[in-house]
């Protein structure tokens, strides 16, 4: 599957705002472009006058500078007039704020996490409950969604412009929004059969981008939002729920790692091919001999990976920094036993240790 | 003895004949200008340093409009290398830019060098401290740059197979933007982190700021001659007191703000970092209590600028002088009032967003105000298109597009979609460099022929302004419709559909870049070939025409005469030299209605 940070952004772009997609779009559109007119209106006047007195009253054409001017009513006129607009465009500008606010009292719930450089959307399963992580947003046309957010690192900002929504996700407090998706993307990659054409249906969904600046790949904290029909909505929900099969067949260990690798984010700072990221890169790293910053070593084995996973600030392989934040509670045990079978599959090492490769667990 | 010798309060300076004895040649030999306490000489100190810094600030700023040119990596094949120089640069460039050129550009250049001419006294009222401000600017100027550089550094001469690059000691760079916020800037690079190095530079440069604001508030206080009264101060001087009273009480917030981030650093206390119990908006907050009224220690020294230009070849008197004197004051003590306008998206409460939302609202009132009255003064004006003259012109533009794309910042609905976009990239362009720079630019033309007692180029004048503003608009305008369209601020790569705005933008650029390069030629040339100055070459009536130019060492032969500073009328200009010489007595043009 591809990752959403190798998909290219779709342009969603309308004219100047990108197209409505949510319910409270609408008002705030309509906010944007009265002040809009009130701005034009402003410019061109000013303008005007400013063209207008520099010729109409150029020295050569009027050498002798009327006398000092003062004029009541004309300065009330100017002081009142501003004021009544701005307080419109204030009241309007709550009032749209106040609708974003509160939040309908039934609402999807997702919550997200944000991480230098990726979000995990949790979601519950429709049927049994248990949790989905996703690293894309799928949402239901038509209906409430509140989002949770924290982060595990430092502030992110979760943007999405064509529902015109925004919010920090700041690390140590909740913060919450929600929104009311209104245009279903117009396919659903969950009804294609190949990979290309999911690819492309996803590159066609929504843009989500972070927005408080984080560091290296900040520009590529991107990903995308998926909004279908309320059925599609709960079936891809379902879909999604058990990466560890594939139309009712088990998938083998270090495919379901793959999935993991890419949609957990691990990618963002992880290679497989050998190129050194912001962190080292998996490939050969399962049996080779690890060298940490407080100068000791170890072995990379089973239990080496998943407490690097767990507690990675516990040994810091030499020259990388401690910028990993801890999984512990976000991927359970079989997800790491999934993600060391994928690190085996990439590891040259694994293989000249000798023995098949493992399936157990 | 009035009758017989000639009235000194009217300087006959013809053009041509330069005084023989100024404050330039006073004393001669490089100390004698490094330790001089006049601030006429400290004030070009400045400007040779804050002009330093400004090149600086834009060679980075050109650098990153060409990583942006493509969304692909520019300036290194590796992605991640490119990325973090991106983010160093535009952290340099926003540092540079707002600590060491903006704020002082107005105030310490133009201010310390005009401030006490117009007033009527010989100097400040403290030389000693003016000096010390000055060195205390060019240390926190060098330690800041240092520290950023070295970060460039590292990462320009980064080595893939030693592992590393150049590294200075302590030059650890800072990749956070000019915000400087938590925990991203205190946790990132752990103790390779250049955060708190940044902050002192900062910190050092804002003390050079307070030295400067208490000089001048105490200058305007005391050292006003006989007949100054409040209401006969140059709105210039309105201007540079009510910034001078933000410098004084905003700048000590960040030197708290310095402390916290060091006791946290060493003590392990937690006060902005959430992995110790502490809050990260909180160095929010404390970070926009003193940068939101720094915006305005950027902004009112530029009004104050344009007050002056616009009166002055408009041959008329001010509109509404009391509105704008007393509306300067107002909004430095209201722009302590808006911070929160920062953080509308940062969780804080629903109803201290719109308390924040509305005050915001109440400063844009009197800036507009502002702008009608100078339309009012241009109205029935005898307008003279000389240099200075076309910058306040474009600088209204410059304004007007600022301010009103403040109200879409300032709605709580719009600006949660604006919000950390090129929107806000856009609108404070337009304030910040759009309004104070021209401001200073239109500044530097006026004075320039009392600074130096040259005259500049009028023609390539006209042009450079020109040029710079059709490169300005260029570079921003588009900025405002990448914004609204959803591209987020500080990114080094973006998604294909914004790559045109990013182009036209980056074309802009380097058409301001053109502009500014013929306006320090224009003032290179003037320095060495240009005609001799007269005292007066553009007729106003504040005090700093009444004397020669450049002026001697303690600024006036004769104590001159104060009156009101906007009433021109008894100055005539004599056609051939371009020089205005004062006709006591003449009648004020007859009442046209
Ligand atoms: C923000 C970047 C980042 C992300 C995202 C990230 N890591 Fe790391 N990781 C690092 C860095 C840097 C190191 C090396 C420093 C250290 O040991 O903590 C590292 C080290 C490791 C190691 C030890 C590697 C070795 O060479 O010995 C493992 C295993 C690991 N990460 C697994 C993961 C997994 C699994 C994920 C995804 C669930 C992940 N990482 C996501 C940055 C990251
Ligand atoms: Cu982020």
């Amino acid at each position: 599957m591809l990752s959403p940070h190798q998909l290219l952004a779709a342009s969603h772009q309308g004219f100047f705002m990108p197209k409505q997609a949510s319910s409270i779009a609408p008002h705030v559109d309509w906010l944007m472009w009265f002040i809009n007119a009130v701005s034009i209106f402003f410019t061109v006047l000013i303008f005007g006058l400013v063209i207008y007195f520099a010729i109409r009253y150029r020295a050569s054409r009027n050498p002798v500078p009327a006398p000092a001017g003062h004029n009541n009513m004309l300065e009330a006129v100017w002081t009142i007039i501003p004021s009544i607009i701005v307080l419109v465009i204030f009241f309007f500008g709550f009032r749209g704020y106040m609708e974003m606010s509160v939040q309908p009292v039934a609402a999807h719930q997702v919550r997200v996490i944000g991480f230098k450089w990726g979000w995990t959307f949790e979601y519950r399963h429709p049927v049994d409950g248990t949790p989905i992580k996703l690293d894309r947003l799928i949402l239901p046309e038509g209906e409430p969604v509140q989002f949770i957010m924290e982060s595990t690192d430092v502030i992110h900002s979760l943007f999405i412009p064509s529902m015109r929504m925004k919010k920090d996700v700041v690390p140590g407090r909740f913060n919450k929004f929600w929104v009311q998706p209104t245009r279903a993307n117009e396919v659903n990659p969950y009804l294609l059969p190949t990979d290309e054409e999911k690819a492309a249906a996803w590159a066609a969904a929504y843009d989500v981008y972070c927005t408080e600046y984080c560091g290296t790949k900040h520009s590529k904290m991107l990903t995308k939002a998926l909004v279908l029909p309320p059925d599609q909505y709960r079936a891809a929900l379902i879909i999604e729920g058990n990466i560890f099969e594939k139309d009712g067949q088990p998938l083998p260990l270090e495919i379901v790692g793959e999935t993991l690798y890419t949609r957990r984010g691990c990618n963002q700072c992880h290679s497989i091919d050998g190129k050194s990221g912001i962190g080292p890169t998996w490939k050969d790293l399962f049996g080779a001999q690890r060298q940490f910053t407080d100068g000791t070593s170890a072995v990379a084995d089973e239990n080496y990976i998943k407490e690097s996973i767990l507690y990675p600030g516990r040994k810091i392989v030499a020259p990388y920094g401690n910028v990993m934040a801890s999984y512990l509670g976000q991927l359970n045990d079989r997800e790491i036993g999934a993600l060391i079978e994928y690190m085996k599959s990439v590891s040259a090492k694994h293989q000249t240790l000798g023995g098949p490769q493992s399936n157990a667990d | 003895m009035s009758t017989i010798a000639p009235d000194i309060r009217v300087p006959s300076q013809p053009s041509g004949e330069a005084p023989k004895h100024h404050y330039l040649n006073h004393t001669k030999g490089v100390l004698s200008w490094l330790l001089t306490l006049d601030h006429k000489r400290i004030g070009l100190m400045y400007m040779v340093a804050v002009l330093a810094a400004f090149l600086i600030g834009g060679i980075f700023a050109v650098l990153l409009r060409l990583e942006l040119f493509h969304p692909d990596p520019t300036f290194n094949s590796d992605p991640t290398k490119a990325w973090d120089l991106y983010n160093h640069f535009f952290t340099l460039h926003g540092a540079v830019m707002v600590f060491m050129f903006i704020i002082p550009a107005v105030p310490a250049i133009l201010g310390n060098f005009v401030l006490p001419i117009m007033l009527g006294a010989k100097d400040v009222a403290f030389p000693r401290l003016n000096l010390a401000s000055f060195w205390v600017y060019v240390l926190g100027g060098l330690f800041l740059l240092y520290v950023l550089f070295g970060g460039v550094l590292y990462i320009a001469t980064y080595d893939e197979i030693t592992g590393t690059g150049i590294r200075l000691p302590g030059g650890f760079g800072l990749d956070t933007g000019w915000t400087f916020y938590t925990p991203y800037s205190t946790s990132a690079g752990g103790t390779q982190s250049g955060v708190i190095a940044a902050t002192m530079g900062v910190f050092i440069l804002g003390f050079s700021s307070i030295l400067t604001g208490l000089n001048f508030i105490a200058t305007i206080h005391m050292l006003r001659p006989k007949g100054m009264t409040w209401f006969r101060l140059p709105l210039f001087l309105w201007a540079l007191y009510s910034t001078s009273l933000i410098q004084v009480l905003a700048t000590p917030v960040l030197a708290i703000t310095l402390l916290l981030l060091l006791a946290e650093r060493i003590l392990r206390i937690g006060i902005f970092d959430p992995s110790i119990g502490g809050d990260p908006v909180l160095y929010q907050h404390f970070f926009w209590f003193y940068s939101h009224p720094a915006v305005y220690i950027m902004v009112l020294p530029a009004l104050g600028v344009i007050s002056e230009l616009i009166t002055t070849f408009s041959r008329r008197h001010i509109f509404g002088y009391h509105f704008i004197a007393i509306s300067s004051v107002a909004i430095a003590l209201l722009g302590f009032l808006v911070w929160g306008h920062h953080m509308f998206t940062s969780g804080q409460s629903a109803l201290t967003n719109a308390i924040f939302s509305l005050i915001t609202f109440s400063v844009a009132i009197p800036s507009a105000v502002k702008v009608f009255n100078w339309v009012a003064t241009l109205w029935g004006g005898s307008i003279h298109l000389r240099t200075p003259m076309i910058y306040a012109l474009c600088f209204i533009g410059l304004f007007v597009i600022g301010g009103l794309t403040g109200l879409h910042l300032g709605t709580l609905s719009t600006d949660i979609h604006l919000h950390d976009t090129y929107f806000v990239v856009a609108h404070f362009h337009y304030v910040m460099v759009g309004s104070s720079l021209f401001a200073f630019l239109g500044g530097m033309y006026y004075w320039f022929p009392k600074m130096f007692g040259k005259m500049y180029s009028e023609r390539w004048g006209i042009v450079g302004a020109i040029i710079t503003y059709v490169g300005f608009n260029l570079t921003f305008f588009v900025q405002f419709i990448a914004g609204a369209q959803g591209m987020p601020r500080r990114y080094a790569s973006y998604p294909d559909g914004y790559t045109i705005y990013h182009q036209i933008s980056t074309v802009g650029a380097l058409v301001v870049s053109v502009g500014l390069f013929m306006i320090l030629f224009n003032w290179l040339h003037g320095l060495i070939k240009g005609k001799p100055a007269p005292a007066n070459p553009w007729g106003g009536n504040t005090l700093e025409w009444q004397t020669s130019s450049p002026p001697p060492h303690d600024n006036f032969a004769t104590t001159p005469e104060v009156g009101d500073p906007y009433d021109m009328h008894e100055w005539e200009e004599d056609k051939r030299t371009g020089a205005w010489t004062k006709v006591p007595g003449k009648a004020a043009p007859a009442h046209a209605h």
